[in-house]
């Protein structure tokens, strides 16, 4: 009882799905889906969900975690052959994008990687927004 | 003469009694077995997280410019029909996507309707904890923020369906998915008849991707109760009318949407029978 409390106690992302929202906002993204990313300490490496895309719209995938600039966690968009189509990670300048937006021109399956690169945060989220 | 009236007030009473008595012990009977069923239910949660959300539909209806017409939607006092829980999380599911339709469309009014049609649903389901009714109304009634609306309807319906999930709900959060997806297409259907747009064609034609989805789960499920057996059957009705259905996708090539008059027609047809089924 006390370990589930306790497994519980340390990945709240109310705070977090609200975050992501937020970065929703300015370019008039709306709310589709939140997605607590649990890595269970670190013993998780990868966390995959996947998502039904559209063709001929605009989706934003946002990010967030205790750190304000995201630091460590990012996403890699995979299609339905699980070919990485775009990551919110710039391996380059070493840098955790707060979000990506991307265009659908093909309806079907999309997978959502997420991962920790750095750091000891485990406990992240994200929400997936729309706009035509 | 009055002793008799009495004696057979009383044997009516007393039968009638006895049948509501039947009637609760066929209720408790249901119920349990609606219990056994919820364990028996193969439910695939990593599909139905995929499912798209039904309000990309219903905004994409919003855009065609087609006047809000309520009587397209299920009726709020219909929520005292549903007494059993496959028939509340059906019925949940088109209630969000109605209450979707009735705010994106700025109608306070009906949606405050809706958000009680869908709270009595909740209620129903035991999953009221997951939204914040107080906070959904009071922005409803302010009709000022649609995002925020949005935002915080979507962040109850991901906590239910996680609690759902929790709690190996299987055969409640698919019914719940099922009945939001019905109730959308039924929306993009009855608009399309009206306005010839190729994006609401195309929005229909790749639904064949989500039903094919559904009646996999719907199939495997089907022995369990005489319910499902029934569920399975209708929505069967709609993966064939999707069968001539296709969105041909080229590179470099416009989206090519193989639905012929017929097909629509016929898929209009079984939607709506579909779904008047659902909601009666």
């Amino acid at each position: 009882m006390l370990t589930a409390f306790w497994a519980n106690a340390q990945c709240d992302v109310t705070e977090y799905i609200n975050k992501c929202a937020e970065r929703l906002k300015p370019q008039g993204y709306k709310y589709l889906k939140s997605y607590k990313l649990d890595f269970l300490n670190g013993s998780k490496k990868q966390i995959m969900y996947s998502y039904v895309f559209s063709n001929n719209t605009m989706y934003r995938i946002t990010l967030a975690n205790s750190d304000k600039d995201n630091r460590g966690l990012f996403v890699t968009l995979l299609d339905s052959e699980k070919k990485p189509l775009a990551s919110s990670y710039i391996e380059k300048e070493k840098k955790y994008m707060p979000a990506i937006d991307i265009k659908c021109t093909r309806t079907g399956i999309y997978y959502l990687a997420y991962s920790v690169n750095e750091g000891k945060d485990f406990c992240g989220s994200s929400v997936i927004g729309f706009k035509r | 003469m009055k002793k008799i009236i009495v004696a057979l007030s009383l044997s009516v009473f007393w039968v009638a009694c006895n049948d509501n008595n039947n009637a609760n012990q066929e209720q408790k009977k249901d119920e349990v077995k609606e219990q056994e069923v919820k364990k028996d239910f193969k439910a695939d949660f990593d599909i139905l997280n995929a499912m798209p959300d039904p309000i990309e539909i219903v905004d994409l209806v919003k855009s065609t410019g087609i006047d809000y017409d309520n009587s397209l939607l299920n009726k709020p006092e219909n929520t005292e029909k549903y007494n059993s829980e496959h028939k509340m999380a059906l019925n949940m599911g088109v209630y969000t996507v109605d209450l979707g339709y009735t705010n994106l469309h700025n109608k306070t009014q009906d949606a405050i309707k809706y958000l009680d049609a869908t709270k009595k649903m909740t209620n129903g389901l035991k999953v009221s904890q997951f939204f914040d009714f107080e906070k959904i109304k009071s922005i409803t009634q302010e009709g000022k923020d649609l995002n925020q609306l949005i935002t915080t309807t979507g962040i109850g319906l991901d906590k239910m369906r996680q609690g759902l999930e929790d709690e190996k709900r299987g055969e409640a959060i698919t019914l719940i998915v099922a009945g939001g997806w019905l109730e959308a297409v039924y929306l993009a259907t009855q608009v399309a008849e009206k306005a010839d747009r190729k994006e609401l064609k195309e929005k229909i034609a790749d639904q064949k991707i989500v039903i094919t989805e559904l009646i996999k789960m719907f199939e495997a499920n089907k022995t369990t109760s005489k319910h499902l057996t029934e569920i399975y059957e209708d929505f069967k009705k709609i993966n064939d009318a999707f069968t001539n259905i296709a969105v041909k996708n080229e590179e470099g090539k416009e989206v090519q949407v193989q639905m012929s008059k017929e097909d629509f027609n016929k898929l209009n047809q079984t939607i709506k029978e579909v779904r008047n089924k659902i909601i009666s």
